[in-house]
């Protein structure tokens, strides 16, 4: 039995390691992002975008080190590199104050050009509810809930409890599951391909230089990739325009 | 007499008129000649206006001698016309052109000498054809097209443009003799252009060939977006036309006399609407790519003649206080392609959103920057740079440094008395300005998570997890109906323990063939298979025979082997139990491992 024990810790322990970053020692990725830290104490921005820029490189992502390069960006006046990172750090760290009210103040410089399609209610609520989790914690959530159901079910089974108690705990356990499934499927289609203008630019009709222009993306504008042809990127507005950019100017989420 | 009576009253209110607007200028005298047809047939004639708008002392016009075609003049005719208190006269001679052969004719330009000035009217062409078949109207001639008293034209006043440079599209829809009614604003196709369509309309008559033309005009602008030969156009506008529907009949046809009469006929006319639509020929369009040579590296995009201005208020002001930059930039370009100025002094000064606000020729942004420091002796100077397509070149307007009185804070000026300063001893404190900037950055990463790997479903371990928790519900999902079954099935249970029960059996058996006691070995070796049978194909322990279950056997189709094995043992068991022999040790041994082969063989094809 200890020995069951010992093999089923050890197995978790390989399964569950953070691969890549573990494989790096995590005193330089920590002596990086003090040290890009102090850069930007300083006022050395550009050094504080270099670090943090290598130590997602080294394929390392955290909720803080997305929070602090958007940081640097915006002092650097690159508001559409800084609104593309706190997007990213809000992912992870969906409740973190410090990461909305930055967010926010970046989206009201940002230039916009075209009304906003208005939202319902009911999509502000869904939103606002997929915004407060991570896709992570929607997915431990799923799959905690729906143990929790097929665990109450199968002790209802054995302990002989009443049926009609427990098959309503069982339902709403279920239904939770299925609501956090859903919200990792929407949050994981919405991403696909997400991503917003580093730079202002212009979408063509066609992906040629000499093609007609059709809208302005504006720097730190929102847009949904949708093909790529060569240099060029096919992308949506949140207005469902559609029009040619050149890739280097939308960076994907 | 009363006619007499009308014709003072009428000469009074003329004379009135007269008085209180104003005669037209002499510069606006202008001499036009219209024909109403320019197709005819041979035996038809046509009719030649001349006119003379801004005069009413003009002699008649003597026509020029015309090979091939007669003329008859008909007479002078007057018209005075008062719009907004302006009045302006006309006079206009018409003549009759009979055609004597057919052919092409042309009404050269004719002079005409008015208050010593002589105007020219413009040639007009006349196209006659033979005469029609016996039988139809000689005097209503050729019907013109559709096409030719309809016609929508489109053009820009130059040959060449740049990119961004703005196009102002005149779109001129003639119309010749035809009621037209709704009609609809002109759609144009635009690829490679950015269009801003105006609203503004304009109705006006133009002589064009000699016919007078109702004409209604449309303009528009648009901004080539790309260098190339463009194409613009075609326009295409939708109307109704009315036209008379000679198969209907007045409700009064039927009646005679005075109902009957013109009059009456027209009142009753009926007339029917049809939807056309009138398409213009495209324009192609040679747009210019912008030089690179000399173009500043702060150039906004703006092309044609711009206008730029700048102002800084107030020029006296705290460390703190706001200033606001107003600039303007004005001019005829695309606005969505011009960017405003960047404003230096980053640093000296804090700046705010710009508010920005876009008219038809103008841009204008305002923005809200606080000065730092009293050191500040002006606000740094803006320009813009735009190409201009008149000169061809690139130009910058430059406007400031402005400059600035700025002064230093008296010691506890923050502290003001507002509201309550009627109260004495009351005070409250000036609200609070809040700065606004980002929150500083996190000083601890949190944990790092692998790049590629960052969702938990994208890890192994991850469906490992889930996997063995579907199989582990599934397990105990199983072990529960299995013993639910056991313990409501009792044919499932019987058959289920009958090889555990036939194998503590034979253990007995075992023990007394160690004994040497056959009679007992046999007596339990019987009691054994009897039980095992009975369990395992479910029947009562004293209904089991050789025959039931060789019958019950041949029904599952089991092996001939195994069948003879059931009638050896019932035979031998027969002999021994009911015989006085006593078998040997041997004999035991074998009917054991018989018994054990048979129970094996049963379990095994599963019978």
């Amino acid at each position: 039995m200890k020995q069951f024990v010992a093999v089923i810790i050890i197995t978790g322990v390989i399964l569950f390691r953070p691969a890549a970053a573990a494989e790096r020692p995590k005193e330089d990725a920590w002596a990086t992002f003090i040290k890009a830290g102090f850069a930007y104490q300083e006022g050395r921005y550009d050094e504080a975008i270099v670090q943090y820029e290598h130590l997602l490189q080294q394929g390392r992502v955290s909720g803080a080190l997305y929070y602090n390069l958007a940081n640097a960006y915006f002092k650097k006046g690159q508001l559409g590199k800084a609104i593309l990172n706190y997007e990213r750090a809000r992912e992870l760290l969906p409740r973190d104050s410090d990461v909305l009210s930055n967010y926010k103040l970046t989206l009201s410089q940002k230039e916009q050009n075209f009304p906003l399609p208005r939202k319902s209610m009911i999509q502000k609520t869904a939103e606002g509810a997929l915004n407060y989790y991570t896709v992570n914690e929607l997915v431990v959530l799923t799959v905690v809930l729906m143990t929790m159901a097929g665990g109450l079910f199968l002790a209802a089974l054995f302990f002989t409890w009443p049926r009609q108690k427990i098959s309503f705990v069982i339902t709403a356990c279920l239904t939770l599951s299925v609501l956090c499934a859903a919200g990792v499927i929407v949050k994981m289609h919405v991403r696909a391909g997400e991503g917003f203008a580093v730079s202002s630019t212009e979408a063509r009709f066609e992906p040629r230089h000499d093609a007609t222009v059709h809208f302005t993306v504006k720097e730190g504008q929102k847009v949904k990739a949708l093909k790529r042809e060569g240099p060029w990127l096919k992308i949506e507005r949140p207005d469902q325009k559609t029009g040619w950019v050149e890739a280097g100017t939308v960076e994907l989420l | 007499m009363i006619s007499k009576k009308i014709g003072q009253v009428f000469f009074i209110c003329l004379a009135l008129l007269s008085c209180a607007g104003r005669p037209a200028a002499a510069d606006d005298v202008s001499v036009t000649a219209e024909v109403d047809r320019r197709s005819l047939e041979l035996g038809s004639f046509c009719q030649l206006k001349i006119t003379v708008q801004g005069a009413q002392k003009v002699e008649p016009v003597v026509l020029p001698k015309i090979e091939g075609m007669e003329s008859r003049y008909l007479g002078p005719s007057t018209s005075i016309t008062l719009i907004n208190g302006q009045y302006s006269a006309s006079r206009s001679f018409q003549y009759n052109l009979y055609p004597l052969s057919e052919g092409r004719y042309t009404i050269p330009a004719m002079n005409v000498a008015v208050n010593g000035k002589t105007y020219s009217t413009e040639p007009i062409y006349l196209e006659v054809t033979a005469s029609p078949a016996a039988g139809q109207n000689r005097l209503n001639g050729p019907k013109d097209s559709l096409q030719d008293k309809i016609f929508l034209t489109l053009s820009v006043p130059q040959r060449e443009y740049y990119v961004n440079e703005r196009v102002p599209v005149t779109m001129k829809l003639y119309i010749q003799n035809l009621s037209v009614r709704n009609v609809h604003y002109p759609e144009m196709d635009h690829v490679g252009f950015a269009l801003k369509s105006s609203q503004d309309i304009q109705q006006s008559t133009e002589i064009l060939g000699g016919l007078k033309y109702d004409v209604i005009t449309f303009y528009a602008q648009v901004y080539p977006t790309r260098p190339g030969a463009l194409t613009l156009g075609p326009a295409e506008i939708v109307c109704d036309i009315l036209f008379k529907n000679p198969a209907a009949r007045s409700p009064f046809s039927r009646v005679d006399g005075f109902l009957n009469d013109s009059f009456f006929r027209g009142l009753f006319e009926d007339y029917d609407q049809q939807t056309i639509s009138v398409k213009s020929a495209d324009l192609r369009i040679p747009v210019l790519p912008l030089p690179e040579e000399g173009r500043p590296k702060d150039f906004s995009g703006a092309v044609g003649p711009y206008d730029f201005d700048a102002t800084v208020t107030p020029t006296e002001l705290k460390v703190g206080d706001p200033l606001t930059v107003r600039m303007t930039v004005t001019g005829p370009g695309n606005p969505d392609a011009v960017q405003m100025p960047a404003l230096g002094g980053e640093g000296a000064f804090k700046f705010y959103e710009p508010q920005s606000t876009e008219n038809a020729n103008s841009k204008s942004i305002e923005q809200v920057a606080v000065p730092t420091s009293e050191n500040i002796k002006a606000f740094p100077a803006v320009s813009f740079s735009y190409f201009d397509t008149g000169s061809r070149q690139y130009k910058t307007v430059t406007r400031g440094p402005f400059p600035l009185t700025i002064s230093k804070l008296k010691e506890g000026e923050q502290l003001k008395i507002v509201g309550l300063g009627a109260v004495p001893g009351q005070y409250s404190i000036e609200p609070e300005t809040l700065g606004q900037d980002i929150l500083f950055i996190k000083d601890r990463p949190g944990p790092f998570y692998p790049r590629d790997r960052l969702f938990l479903f994208q890890r192994p371990g991850f469906w490992v997890l889930a996997v063995v928790l579907v199989l582990t519900w599934s397990g105990l999902y199983g072990y529960y109906h299995f013993h639910r079954k056991l313990a409501t099935d009792t044919r499932f249970a019987r058959r289920f323990h009958a090889p555990r029960v036939a194998r503590a059996g034979l253990k007995e058996a075992q023990g007394f063939m160690a004994q040497g006691d056959s009679r007992q070995f046999y007596d339990m070796l019987f009691k054994t298979v009897q039980n095992y049978f009975s369990n395992t194909f479910h029947i009562p322990g004293g209904a089991v025979s050789m025959d039931v279950v060789l019958n019950v056997l041949k029904e599952k189709k089991a092996a001939e082997t195994v069948l003879e094995q059931v009638r050896a043992f019932y035979a031998e068991c027969e002999s021994v139990r009911y015989a006085l022999v006593q078998p040997r040790r041997e004999q035991m041994a074998g009917s054991f491992a018989r018994v054990t082969e048979m129970i094996e063989s049963i379990e095994k094809n599963g019978k």
